[in-house]
């Protein structure tokens, strides 16, 4: 990976809140607390997390689909936060998304044509016979073919569904793609498909991929990088390769040994924490695994506590872990 | 956002929800749809053919005798004044349904139009456009509008403008009810992000996902103001008189009913009842094609 | 709890469409030992979660079975009367679905829903039965049961709610317990606490039948996989002869899929 390669999508301090409650009892629920991240061109990070950390959340927050309550975007070197809603659609020509459920992310009204047309018009202007032609090259960038054209959402399987979601988001040639669990909802053996595709569009198109899933292995299939998110923040982020090999933060490490290995004769030691995920509903100011992690002490209910380099490019967000021995 | 559950799979996973999807060739339709459709169908025909002609002049007075039963002549009877009963009740047709057509095409536009609104926008105007239909479907309804018609005074546009304007708050929930429960939808991001401006995303692709509901409900809408419109003829009230009209016919022949001349007020009740079921029975019909629990 | 082997053979039916008949199950046959857990593993439309329906004859109406049987310690389950059939389901037999929150009802307390899953089957006065239902979800490793047992299916979270349709399923100490896809949805941590849960009920002598398609699972907990594709059975053996000597085409196919995923770090 060349350290000239482009930015193409970063983030800092990157925060979501709701207020919840009634009158008088207002409670802040934190999705996303200070989320930095960073994509460069050709390369994959892969933000791994469970349900309720906040990991969706960060991806629509990346293209104000859902809108941030504080940190800056920028997409290419262009900020996003600043715009006005009307002048947003210009940065979707730059950054794209792929969603997780093929039954519900594509029009079932719409023809594949149909549905990819619509950004060939809308953000590229096309003419008819241009449009003509850069679908029918769409679709055979993603392994479908012509035939598929003319049918319908629910006239194709999950995983020709999903081809037509990539498709759609590469259709204007985007620098960074963000997909959110795009094979969590597909048969084993089509994940690998899916992903082979993927990977080769990314050599292909130059393209950054912020990969959103919470299925480990995918992780280590396609991630040059690695960011681990709980409750909203996250608690190690580095090279795939380091993280997996060598897990500081406690919730890395429980992450890994819970994975189960589809391998016979697979003895792991499983590092437990303790209980279940508690409610992001007003979060006290220390590290977010004290009362499940085995290893607090008391200084890890000081503060939130920073992430602290523990390798080349490899971090940690844990006092214990990470302290000079 | 919202996931689709995702069910234990032993046949297909379907989509559920109202969307009508695009079938290819004829879906073979229940029983209720062909019957129902058939029978619009004639009324349509009627209503067509009497522009062009009847057996007698409907405003013909003395064209037969007055009172005269049903025969060979006169198919449904003459009324009081001698008039064709038969022709009085085809051109009467071109009235009621006229009404009734564009009460419904005009409460479901205006109902679905303002549903959009309030649903994708939520916010200000949300608010402002439930609590107005809140207000206004407080009051009961064929009150409402005849009390309306009273106050705009008759005319037939007048009738249809009341219709719809008392019909749509049922098609602006229906519509509202679907907005806000797809707009959280996957292809609602995925259409901002294809370049869709706001407006864009909720008229082109989030309406015309949610018409199931919609279309089913103008049967009912349509019967309904079918019965509404005769018993406002009935009542004398918003069809200018001399106009064939079946409500003003049967109001006219009520005393009949009694006497012994009960084909005055009968066939007309009966084109009013077959109008009403003929849009009840394409209604169902249109339900169970909509349902998404069929399997293609 | 005594131990029963459950065994199917010959199993085939089809569901009735508009369209005709469709075959959906073909000659599906395999045995489930007491003491360890069977995998039923395979894609989607292999027919696997039909097949666990049908051993309790809880499938859809439109499905229909043209042969086969299902023997509980030798008793043929689709033969019997549907009042005996009755008193098997829930008590001898019972089944975990996935998705725990919706499959339990939204307006009873927890430890209602399970005392009355309780006295349907044995007699005995309410109190006991929440005692009962008490004791099960303190089995299920839920902490503070008696405090949970009041609580609403809403008030759980997804794994807990898990583990109270595990023990649910578990009240009336059944010989076989079926567990469709009962991880499908939860965090890798709670799977790995849900899994090892079910390992050691049946560590107890209890007869397990795990429907999944998650073949990291299957290594981990299963002692026994039958590989279904398209309504059939492709191969039936031991854990560690289909992870290390696959026979079939397909099962070497779907390991590889599973694999694949598990390729080198970058």
């Amino acid at each position: 990976m060349s350290d000239e390669a482009a930015t193409v999508l970063a983030a800092t301090g990157l925060r979501k809140h709701y207020r919840i409650g009634a009158l008088g009892d207002h409670r802040t629920l934190v999705a996303v607390d200070g989320v930095d991240l960073e994509v460069r061109a050709g390369e994959t990070v892969a933000l791994v997390g469970e349900s309720g950390s906040g990991k969706s959340t960060v991806a629509r927050c990346l293209v104000r689909l859902v809108e941030p309550t504080a940190g800056e975007v920028r997409v290419a070197g262009e900020p996003v936060r600043a715009r006005p809603v009307s002048a947003l659609t210009r940065v979707y020509r730059d950054v794209q998304m792929v969603f997780q459920d093929p039954n519900s992310s594509l029009n079932p009204r719409m023809t594949v044509r149909a549905v990819l047309a619509e950004p060939l018009r809308l953000h590229l202007g096309l003419g008819r016979r241009e449009r003509d032609a850069r679908v029918r090259e769409l679709v055979d960038m993603v392994g479908l073919r012509a035939e598929h054209l003319d049918r319908y959402a629910h006239e194709l399987s999950g995983g020709q569904r999903q081809r037509v979601g990539i498709a759609r988001a590469l259709a204007v040639r985007p620098r960074v793609v963000i997909l959110d669990e795009p094979t969590s909802s597909l048969d084993v053996s089509v994940r690998g498909q899916i992903l082979d595709l993927l990977a080769a569009l990314q050599q292909e198109l130059r393209i950054g991929y912020l990969f959103i899933t919470h299925d480990l292995a995918v992780v280590r299939r396609v991630a040059h990088r690695v960011l681990v998110m709980y409750l909203g923040g996250i608690v190690e982020q580095g090279p795939t390769a380091a993280v997996f090999a060598r897990p500081v933060h406690p919730y890395t490490r429980a992450l890994l040994s819970a994975a189960p290995v589809p391998e016979w004769g697979v003895r792991r030691d499983r590092f437990h924490l303790i209980g279940e995920i508690p409610s992001p509903v007003d979060l006290p100011d220390r590290c977010r695994l004290v009362g499940r992690c085995p290893l607090a002490e008391e200084a890890c209910s000081h503060a939130r506590p920073p992430l602290v380099t523990v390798g080349p490019g490899h971090a940690a967000a844990c006092p214990v872990e990470t302290r000079e021995p | 956002m919202a996931l689709l559950d995702k069910q234990s799979s032993i046949v297909d996973t379907i989509v559920p929800g109202t969307t009508l999807r695009p079938v290819r060739g004829w879906g073979g339709g229940s029983l209720s749809l062909h019957v129902g459709t058939a029978l619009l169908g004639l009324y349509v025909l009627a209503a067509a053919v009497s522009t062009l002609w009847t057996p007698f002049d409907p405003r013909e007075v003395g064209a037969g005798e007055p009172y005269a039963p049903p025969d060979g002549t006169h198919w449904f009877g003459t009324d009081r004044l001698g008039t064709d009963v038969f022709s009085q009740v085809l051109a009467a047709t071109r009235l009621d349904l006229g009404i009734t057509v564009a009460a419904v095409a005009l409460a479901l536009t205006v109902g679905a139009f303002l549903g959009t609104v309030a649903g994708f926008y939520r916010g200000v105007a949300d608010g402002l456009i439930m609590r107005s239909l809140e207000v206004l479907q407080a009051f009961p309804t064929l009150l409402l509008a005849m009390l309306i018609v009273q106050a705009v005074g008759p005319g037939t546009w007048n009738v249809i403008a009341v219709l719809a304007f008392v019909g749509l708050p049922e098609y602006l929930r229906l519509a509202r009810a679907e907005i806000l429960s797809k707009r959280t939808w996957q292809f609602a991001e995925a259409a901002r992000l294809a370049g869709c401006r706001p407006w864009r995303v909720a008229f082109g692709h989030l309406l015309p996902n949610s018409t199931g509901p919609l279309l089913a409900y103008t049967s009912i809408n349509a019967a309904w103001v079918v019965l509404v419109t005769s018993s406002l003829g009935f009542l004398g009230v918003g069809i200018r008189p001399g106009e064939p009209e079946w409500g003003s016919m049967i109001s006219r022949g009520q005393s009949g009913i009694t006497s012994g001349e009960w084909w005055i007020s009968l066939f007309p009740g009966l084109a009013v009842l077959g109008l009403a079921a003929a849009f009840y029975l394409l209604g169902d019909g249109l339900t169970d094609a909509t349902d998404p629990r069929r399997r293609r | 709890m005594s131990a029963a082997s459950l065994r199917v053979e010959g199993l085939t039916g089809h569901f009735r469409t508009r369209r005709g008949e469709v075959p959906v199950l073909a000659d599906v046959g395999f045995t489930a030992r007491p003491g360890e857990v069977t995998a039923i593993v395979g894609e989607t439309g292999s027919g696997k979660s039909l097949t666990a329906l049908s051993i309790l004859r809880i499938a859809p109406p439109a499905f229909v079975v043209d042969n086969g049987c299902v023997l509980l310690d030798g008793v043929d389950l689709l033969a019997l009367p549907e009042r005996r059939m009755r008193a098997v389901r829930g008590a001898r037999v019972s089944m975990v679905f996935q998705d725990a929150r919706s499959a339990l009802n939204p307006v009873l307390p927890v430890g209602r829903q399970l005392a009355d899953v309780c006295r349907l089957h044995r007699p005995m006065s309410r109190r006991d039965a929440e005692r009962a239902a008490v004791a099960a979800l303190t089995a299920v490793q839920i902490p503070d049961a008696a405090r949970r047992a009041g609580q609403y299916p809403h008030e759980f979270s997804g794994g807990m709610a898990q583990r109270a349709l595990i023990a649910m399923a578990l009240i009336c100490e059944p010989e076989v317990v079926i567990f469709d896809e009962p991880t499908t949805g939860l965090d890798v941590t709670i799977q790995a606490e849900i899994m090892g849960l079910i390992g050691t009920l049946t560590a107890g002598g209890l007869t397990a039948l795990l429907i999944t398609h998650d073949l990291g699972v299957v290594a981990e907990t299963c002692a026994a996989v039958v590989v279904m594709r398209d309504g059939r059975v492709v191969e039936e053996a031991s854990t560690e002869d289909i992870f290390t000597r696959p026979g079939h085409p397909y099962t070497v196919q779907l390991l590889a899929a599973s694999r694949l995923v598990e390729g080198t770090a970058r």
